[in-house]
């Protein structure tokens, strides 16, 4: 749900007066064509006007696995079952160089982590330049140098190869959350974390998953471990 | 496409009804633009070099004036000293405001400077040009700063407030901040002409028209009006006019604005000069409008505007027109051809030249197309051939599209058969209706062949009047009562061409016309050019000079919450404020008694951390009115220190640009002097923390010791946190490379007191800390500077993989000498993401990062658990996954003393396992708990021995901690998911053949939330066993019956992390999510 929620509200945000202009000039590009067929010589072409593109924003899925196919609504994740959550962040139409942020909050609200992701993106429209904020003068103590952040666009000879992906044609930025033997798992953070996304270090939109803490374990089902190795 | 189009919108409404849904729920933010603060004069004068001793100061209005030894100054002054205001109001900038009273009909600079002098101020009934009212100036005409605070236009509309900037000058970098604060003496400003001396027009008389009883069709506004008989002769010959009349001007005043209108002037310089000027409104019949003027007098007038074409409805002298064309904005109804042909010098004519006979011509104004009462005019030029008729006229209300369907009145010069007579020269008047014709008159004109006559024709009125003039002559008789075109239309030129030469045309003039014509008489003259300002006196309180000042206040601080490491700040925003001006409050902090001296720069954003003057920090800095309460704690970016006094300085703050400040940019900023307090912190103990320290993000792991000296901390922040065991106040404050990693740090740093470490660099001088994180490196830490020592390349395989356990570090000094190394070397495990079996162990080597052995085993799954180093043997003890099986070890030893391409010296498959092993007291046995909840001893002397418990039921959590009872005995504890455990383990010397006892002796497993790693204090302490909780405490329990016997709170809501405990200081350290490490003493 929290993946539609933030759907919803992109488009608002986006597509309100975007949506009402594009009907607008649909209904003028069908009134004209009408009325050009009229009066108008069997052998006159009406060119249509290109559709525009729908411009969508950023969306966010999570997945158990490293694959961007596995993109579903998914937001609930079993924790003992969970090794790694790998959440992708999908930026339809963004190109150029960017910094990706990603804010795990814990249940409680307090700040789990935050993963500051570079990406660089070639072609296509920038989508959020418009929203590029001027830079006042800013006296503030020294930022974590560049070189330490991670670079999506690295690419490695094994395992999972680079943190940019394509998930329907759109690029994708791909940040794991280590689940499994950390202290999510030993101390039992589960409930429903909270997800900031920011791109050059402006909120994008939030979203949300739920962990669902692990059942107890038996001596029952300890023992069918036992008689297993024996 | 329905499908999709119903979805589409559905959608849009659905978005359209959110958005409107957030309109609601998110109303705009208000801007936050300071405090302002309108004053208004307390009064004002005019001053004038024309009468330099006679005093102004009385009038309601004040006027600046440019003339020649005539020039006029305006003086306004604003007590300052009414407002409330101080010197420590941070005055922005200030805007005099000007409400003109009739403002100039042309703009011009007007500029404000401070007036200056000795210590006589000027009094508003004495002050002339020559004096201050009491002692003359310095200089005549007002003493004032050469340098003015800003020049405006005057504009030309009345009732608008003209805004001057005053704020600096050549003495003065904020002239209003020196008058509240006392420096400046206030005498006020003065508004002068910024180019005195004479340049503007000198005279105005006043033009009232005068409307008859038959208004026009189309009524008067657009209406050509004349004023006759104007002797500008008599006007140059004095000097008052310039000899080509170009100074002259005609203007209308209305809705407050001066609006100069195109006018036409006949006969410059003579006794009877006719001007031209298009009424700009209607008048009533029988009305009249007072609202025009004339003006003159101004020897440096720039051109004036005379577009014809705004004198009339329409005007062409074909001059500007392409030759060989049809002229521009005409259309031609019929025949022709039209075209535009060069007539002598440089003049050009508009031609008719049709060379068949009997043909109909017209051609008419396009823009022109409902008119009825109009005067059409134009000069025209014909020849004549014996026994054919030729026809040259201009026409109004010209209707239809064709020749055969038009309608029009005419007025004709014409060459035609009357009655018996041929070839008669006369003139006409006729019409045509829906292309029927006739002559209404025929009066005789011997008017000749090739020669320019001026045609005129008046058709106004329903039933219409016509008549017809000759070079201005009436061509009697008129026609009154016509009936036969009732239609509006447009205005144009006909040629009936009997003569197939050439029918010319110049100097066509269309007007709105009607009987009797509107008079326009011209009043007196008056000097004009004055610039008059409404003054202090004005009765409506609105149009009065007014100073606008912008400024912030300061807060008052009120009591604050003094806690340990934190100290929390509130305040009032000054009094009578609200969000709209107000943004925030910055703080700045030094410690001590003594405030900061740091003073904000406007349009500079200050972060909180940040030192703009070493020793004095940025402290909270507020972004909303709203806010009135701030907290600060130690941390990495603020010191805050038990029992330390510090002393605060507060500046206000807005949000939005302020036009004319030094400045503009936001934000602004209070000057604080008066929001200053010194707060002292309170001291910690007993069950109180002893101190805290926040960092960003969540931290868990137990802080590493140098015990008495240095807590070593990482956290999910990506940052190594170094600060005194004794206050927690920070080593270093992180930032750019030192402290930070590149991921986060979820194992307690391994910490080597500077005796102990084999690095060269640190060797007895700092202590290092080395930081396996998130990003698949390595990193060798300085913890007195947070410098880095070295940084491995990444180890991990594939993108997302990390460092989950800490690194282990086999300290060549506590090493005996089988250990093979001449440095320490530090141990570490991979956690690679998508892959459960690529994991890695590598030895590095302490003093550089390099690479010693690797142990790449190809079947080893992610290790979440710090590796354990047996000293006595000289191996590394690694936990892991095993894909969730026992087909693949889980349990890997390997000798420290590898290099190279290392080998395992044993391996178990125990299942999987995310919990770090520990060796026992006798270093006999290595125990080790599985996910799946057996707890494990393995035989460190034995080949191949590993025993498990029976099924414990209980998920355990953490490492355990073996305690020897006896000798091959070891009470055994661990944390599960749901308290603590205790099993006892008996061994037989030589053989595989543990014994395990749960909850031995009485033990009563306590119920923890969610519990930390254990931790025990040991002899001479009592012993007992501590363990963080998600609860929010830290628990004492007993180790012999599992009693819960004592807590402390550490943050309620918050889990808290695993806990150290310091032996020498006798303190715990503990981390939490909330990301705050605390020391606490022992209880």
């Amino acid at each position: 749900m929290g993946r539609i929620r933030l759907a919803v509200l992109v488009l608002v945000a986006l597509g309100a007066f975007l949506g009402v202009s594009q009907e607008a000039v649909a209904q003028s590009s069908s009134g004209a064509v009408k009325a050009n067929a009229e009066k108008a010589s069997p052998s006159f072409v009406v060119r249509l006007p290109k559709p525009r593109p729908t411009p969508r924003g950023p969306e966010i899925f999570y997945c158990e696995t490293a694959d961007t196919s596995c993109r579903t609504t998914q937001d609930s994740f079993i924790l003992a079952d969970l090794r790694d959550l790998f959440v992708f962040v999908v930026w339809p139409g963004v190109s150029g160089q960017h910094v990706q942020t990603v804010q795990f909050f814990l249940p409680d609200g307090s700040t789990y982590s935050s993963q500051k992701t570079q990406f660089n993106i070639g072609g296509g429209a920038v989508f959020f330049a418009a929203m590029a904020p001027g830079v006042p003068n800013v006296v503030a103590p020294p930022a974590p140098a560049g070189h330490l952040m991670r670079d999506a666009n690295k690419v490695h000879a094994e395992g999972i190869s680079s943190l940019l992906m394509k998930s329907r044609g759109d690029s994708a930025v791909l940040t794991v959350l280590p689940v499994a033997g950390t202290y999510i798992t030993q101390r039992n953070l589960s409930g429903t974390w909270h997800v900031s996304v920011l791109l050059d270090d402006r909120v994008a939109f939030q979203s949300e998953f739920t962990l669902v803490p692990p059942q107890p374990v038996t001596a029952a089902a300890t023992k069918e471990e036992v008689e297993a190795r024996r | 496409m329905k499908t999709d189009s119903r979805i589409y919108r559905r959608s849009l409404g659905i978005a359209t009804r959110v958005f409107l849904v957030l309109l609601l729920v998110c109303p705009p933010t208000p801007l936050r633009s300071d405090e302002q603060k309108a004053v208004t004069s307390t009064r004002d004068a005019s001053i004038g070099q024309a009468a330099p001793a006679v005093n102004n100061g009385t009038t309601t209005t004040m006027s600046t004036h440019t003339a020649q030894a005539a020039n006029q100054r305006s003086l306004v002054r604003f007590d300052l000293s009414t407002t409330g205001l101080n010197s420590n109001t941070a005055v922005k900038t200030s805007t005099l405001n000007l409400v003109p009273t009739t403002p100039l009909f042309l703009s011009r600079g007007q500029e404000v400077h401070r007036i200056t002098g000795g210590a006589t101020d000027w009094t508003e009934t004495g002050v002339t040009w020559n004096s201050r009212g009491t002692v003359n100036w310095t200089t005549a005409g007002g003493d004032f700063d050469p340098t003015a605070t800003d020049t405006q236009p005057s504009g030309t509309v009345a009732g608008t407030a003209i805004s001057f900037n005053v704020r600096g000058d050549s003495t003065s970098t904020n002239v209003p901040q020196g008058w509240i604060n006392g420096t400046i003496p206030n005498y006020g400003l003065l508004v002068k002409d910024q180019l005195e001396d004479g340049a503007t027009w000198s005279f105005v008389r006043a033009i009232t028209v005068t409307a008859g009883a038959n208004a026009p069709f189309n009524g008067y506004n657009g209406y050509s009006s004349q004023i006759t008989g104007l002797n500008t002769a008599t006007l140059i010959t004095n000097g008052k006019m310039r000899s080509d009349c170009n100074d002259l001007r005609i203007a209308r005043f209305a809705a407050n604005t001066w609006t100069q209108l195109d006018r036409q002037v006949i006969n410059c310089n003579t006794a009877n000069t006719t001007v031209w000027f298009k009424l700009q409104a209607d008048i009533a019949a029988n009305g009249a409008d007072a609202s025009y003027s004339l003006f003159y007098g101004n020897a440096n007038a720039p051109a004036p505007p005379a577009n014809l074409n705004n004198v009339y409805l329409a005007y062409d002298n074909f001059d500007g027109d392409t030759v060989g064309q049809p002229p521009a904005g005409w259309t031609v109804q019929g025949g022709g051809p039209w075209n535009v042909v060069a007539d002598v010098g440089a003049n050009r004519v508009l031609r008719e030249s049709n060379a068949t006979t009997g043909n109909r011509n017209l051609i008419y104004v396009t823009a022109v197309a409902n008119e009825r009462d109009i005067f059409v005019q134009s000069d025209v030029r014909m020849t004549t051939a014996a026994g054919l008729e030729s026809t040259g006229c201009p026409v109004g209300r010209v209707g239809g599209t064709t020749t055969v369907n038009m309608t029009a009145y005419r007025s004709c010069l014409q060459f035609i058969t009357v009655g018996a007579n041929p070839d008669q020269r006369v003139s006409q008047l006729a019409y045509w209706n829906a292309g029927t014709f006739n002559s209404l008159q025929e009066p005789l004109y011997a008017w000749n062949n090739a020669t320019f006559y001026t045609v005129g024709g008046a058709f106004f009125g329903s039933p219409a009047t016509l008549r017809t003039y000759v070079n201005g002559v009436l061509q009697a008789p008129s026609i009154v009562g016509d009936g036969n075109v009732t239609t509006t239309g447009s205005v144009g030129l006909f040629v009936y061409d009997g003569d197939p030469v050439n029918y010319d045309f110049d100097n066509f003039l269309a007007r709105r016309y009607t009987e009797p014509e509107p008079t326009a008489a011209v009043g007196g003259e008056s000097a004009n050019a004055l610039s008059p300002f409404y003054g202090t006196r004005e009765n409506i309180a609105a149009n009065q000079p007014t100073l606008n000042l912008r400024y912030l206040r300061d807060v008052t601080l009120s009591a604050p919450v003094l806690g340990i490491s934190e100290i929390t700040l509130n305040w009032t925003f000054p009094s009578g404020s609200t969000s709209a001006n107000y943004d925030g409050v910055l703080f700045a902090r030094t410690p001590g008694a003594v405030a900061p001296t740091f003073a904000p720069a406007d349009g500079t954003v200050y972060v909180t951390g940040a030192q703009p003057i070493a020793g004095q920090f940025i402290a909270p800095n507020t972004n909303a009115f709203a806010t009135v309460t701030a907290f600060e704690e130690n941390g990495d970016n603020s010191i805050i220190l038990p029992s330390t006094q510090y002393t605060y300085k507060a500046y206000t703050h807005d949000a939005t640009a302020i036009a004319g400040a030094a400045t503009s940019a936001a934000p602004h900023y209070s000057f604080g002097n008066t929001a200053t307090q010194s707060n002292t912190t309170v001291t910690g103990g007993g069950a109180n923390k002893n101190w805290s320290y926040k960092t960003s993000a969540t931290t868990l792991a137990a802080p590493a010791l140098d015990p008495g000296n240095i807590v070593v901390t990482g956290g999910n922040d990506n940052t190594l946190h170094a600060m005194s065991a004794v206050n927690g106040q920070r080593n270093y404050q992180p930032g750019g490379v030192i402290g930070v990693t590149g991921g986060t740090i979820q194992g307690r740093p391994s910490l080597i007191a500077a005796s102990d470490t084999s690095n060269p660099t640190c060797k007895n001088v700092c202590a290092v800390a080395y930081v396996a994180d998130g990003d698949g490196t390595v990193y060798a830490f300085r913890t007195d500077t947070g410098a880095v020592l070295w940084q491995t390349a990444v180890l991990t395989t594939g993108a997302g993989s990390v460092f989950q356990a800490a690194a282990a570090v086999q300290v060549k000094a506590y090493s005996n000498v089988s250990y093979v190394n001449a440095f320490d070397l530090v141990i570490v495990a991979t956690r690679n993401a998508g892959s459960t079996t690529n994991n890695k162990i590598y030895g590095l080597n302490g003093n550089t990062g390099a690479t010693v052995w690797t142990f790449s085993p190809g079947n080893m799954d992610i290790v979440s658990g710090t590796p354990y180093i047996d000293y006595a043997n000289n191996m590394v003890w690694v936990s892991s996954r095993s894909n969730g099986g026992v087909a693949r070890p889980s349990l890997w030893k390997i000798s420290t003393n590898s290099s190279g391409a290392a080998a395992s010296s044993a391996t178990f498959n125990l299942g999987d396992t995310d919990q770090a092993p520990t060796q026992n007291f006798d270093g006999r046995v290595i125990y080790v708990t599985t996910n799946g909840g057996l707890l494990y001893a393995v035989r460190t002397d034995l080949n191949n021995c590993a025993q498990s418990s029976a099924a414990l039921g209980v998920t355990p959590r953490g490492f355990p901690v073996p305690i020897e009872t006896a000798a091959l005995n070891d009470d055994v504890f661990f944390s599960t998911a749901t308290g603590v455990s205790k099993v006892h383990v008996s061994y037989p010397l030589a053989s595989c053949s543990a014994v395990f006892a749960v909850s031995p002796g009485g033990w009563v497993n306590p119920a923890i939330t969610n519990p930390s790693s254990l931790i025990f204090t040991s002899p001479p302490q009592t012993e007992f066993m501590y363990v963080g909780s998600s609860d929010g405490h830290l628990y004492k329990i007993n180790p012999t019956t599992g009693a819960n016997v004592a807590n402390r709170l550490v943050n309620a809501g918050a889990t808290i992390g695993d806990p150290s405990f310091d032996t020498y200081l006798l303190k715990f350290y503990v981390g939490d999510t909330a990301g705050r490490i605390y020391s606490f003493d022992l209880f």
